[in-house]
């Protein structure tokens, strides 16, 4: 009995060690495929959802600590994330279309601070209170010209949920948000529109005015 | 936002009797039909925007009604979101939305979204039983979710294009092709029939509460645009044309139906790495 148990084992030993070795060179080749795949997927996937979460999660605090930090605070604390997360100098010169050319050096550093402060202001304006609502991301879809669209949700404990769907765009340094669109309503699309109009009407002066008064509006938001 | 406001006008005419009514779907028909009419006259004009070539007369019929918004609706709609209830506020909503939801139904149907209708149907029967005429919301947590269709998001899915843009007096932001809805939205509301099973003496109540309710329910959009709008007109113009075609996807767009801005002539010079080719002339 012992003798033929101890005979049996030695293959046992011998298929196991060929298992392991197997198993080991099967990680390796795993392990090869994984990287590239990985990677591939940062690029292609993880990226603008991240940046996306990003903002999300920002948003979310400054809901929920909206009343203590007050206004100041939720712009002090939105306006390092939005800055690394949208393009804003684009956006800007996006909004203004064929104007921002015929802007000079100085109208348009002018338009891009004021634009950067109206854009992160309203950001703090809306984002003010917490009332159980949270962020869902729902699916990421690919757009021409390499932008992609992260689709997602704002769920409130009353009444439907809100969808914010964000365009972004492979800026030099990684995924950038180049466009919001509120329940279908494109940010973007709107402000083109409305400042094209002012400048052609009430010029470049005029303009700044007006968004200066919006920017203060949006702390009483 | 704007969206609503569409769906919202139709409530304001349903107070009304039967006459008036008539009168305003006429009125209404012959404005589209006077509008479409100037659109293709002056579709020619350098500084109209395509979609909005009746700028000037859409800008008129806005100020009026913003100022009558201002002087009258706003104040009342003010004083019932601060001084009503919040559940009173939302039994009374869904009141209003169940009289008016045949219009759902039949729009569903006439979209091809068969179950949908039948699923509506059954919501209409629920929320009119169990739900106590409507004022509360039995269906929903039983699986049948409230829809939003109308006559103008049927015409877009069966492909007709928004046309021109209208601003409606009184009403609100339309376009040639959604102003048809109007007079299908009133007549398949529950409310138009009012009249003629009570007296004024209830019906007129229960119609000035539902242009109430529905002002009421708009005074969120209204502040945003308040807010944020540099021009008001244009704000509320674009938002509408933007959201109704986001209604005609029932909220879920493609991604083929986005709009780039960048799509835009006059960028295209950012999007090509080498500067546009000068014109020739």
């Amino acid at each position: 009995m012992v003798v033929s148990a101890l005979a049996m084992k030695v293959p046992d030993m011998k298929a196991l060690r060929a298992i392991k070795f197997l198993l080991q060179f099967q990680m390796v080749g795993v392990m090869l495929l994984a990287v590239p795949g990985s990677s591939a997927e940062d690029q292609v996937r993880a990226g603008p959802e991240q940046i996306v979460s990003e903002v999300h999660d920002a948003l979310t605090r400054a809901m929920r600590e909206g009343p203590t930090l007050g206004y100041k605070g939720r712009f002090e604390l939105l306006a390092p994330v939005v800055d690394k997360t949208h393009e804003l100098d684009f956006i800007a010169r996006t909004a203004l279309g064929a104007n921002w050319a015929q802007l000079d050096a100085g109208q348009q550093r002018t338009f891009t601070d004021v634009f950067r402060k109206l854009s992160i202001g309203s950001y703090a304006g809306w984002f003010k209170s917490h009332e159980g609502e949270h962020f869902e991301i729902l699916e990421q879809q690919s757009l021409p010209r390499n932008q992609v669209m992260v689709r997602s949700r704002l769920v409130r404990p009353r009444g439907e949920p809100v969808r914010f769907d964000y365009v972004l765009r492979q800026a030099p340094d990684g995924w950038r948000i180049v466009n919001v669109l509120a329940d279908g309503v494109s940010d973007l699309a709107l402000k083109r529109v409305e400042y094209r109009a002012i400048l052609q009407r009430d010029g470049f002066p005029a303009l700044i005015d007006m968004l200066r008064e919006k920017i203060a509006l949006t702390e009483n938001g | 936002m704007p969206q609503s406001q569409n769906t919202a006008l139709p409530e304001k005419l349903k107070h009304r009797t039967d006459m008036v009514h008539a009168r305003s779907a006429v009125l209404l028909l012959s404005c589209a039909l006077l509008f479409s009419g100037c659109a293709t006259m002056r579709a020619s004009d350098p500084g109209a925007d395509p979609i909005d070539p009746n700028e000037q007369t859409n800008r008129k019929f806005y100020d009026f009604t913003d100022r009558v918004d201002r002087a009258i609706l706003a104040p009342v709609a003010d004083v019932y979101v601060k001084y009503v209830p919040g559940a009173m506020q939302r039994s009374i909503g869904n009141f209003y939305d169940n009289l008016a939801y045949p219009n759902v139904i039949l729009n569903g149907f006439l979209q091809g979204k068969v179950r949908q209708g039948f699923q509506d149907s059954l919501r209409f029967v629920v929320n009119t039983t169990i739900g106590l005429g409507g004022l509360f919301d039995m269906a929903g947590p039983m699986g049948l979710p409230q829809h939003d269709e109308d006559f103008g998001q049927t015409l877009g899915v069966w492909g007709v294009d928004t046309g021109s843009y209208l601003f409606v007096p009184l009403i609100g932001p339309s376009s040639s092709r959604d102003a048809p809805g109007i007079p299908v939205s009133v007549v398949s509301n529950l409310l138009f029939y009012a009249g003629s099973v009570a007296s004024t003496a209830v019906v007129a109540p229960v119609a000035v509460l539902s242009i109430i309710d529905r002002r009421a329910r708009l005074s969120g959009p209204m502040r945003l645009r308040d807010q944020a709008a540099l021009d008001p007109y244009l704000f509320v113009r674009e938002g509408y044309l933007q959201q109704r075609k986001h209604l005609i996807y029932d909220g879920d767009p493609p991604p083929e139906s986005y709009d780039d801005p960048l799509d835009d002539d006059s960028l295209q010079y950012e999007i090509s790495e080498k500067p546009r080719a000068e014109p020739l002339n």
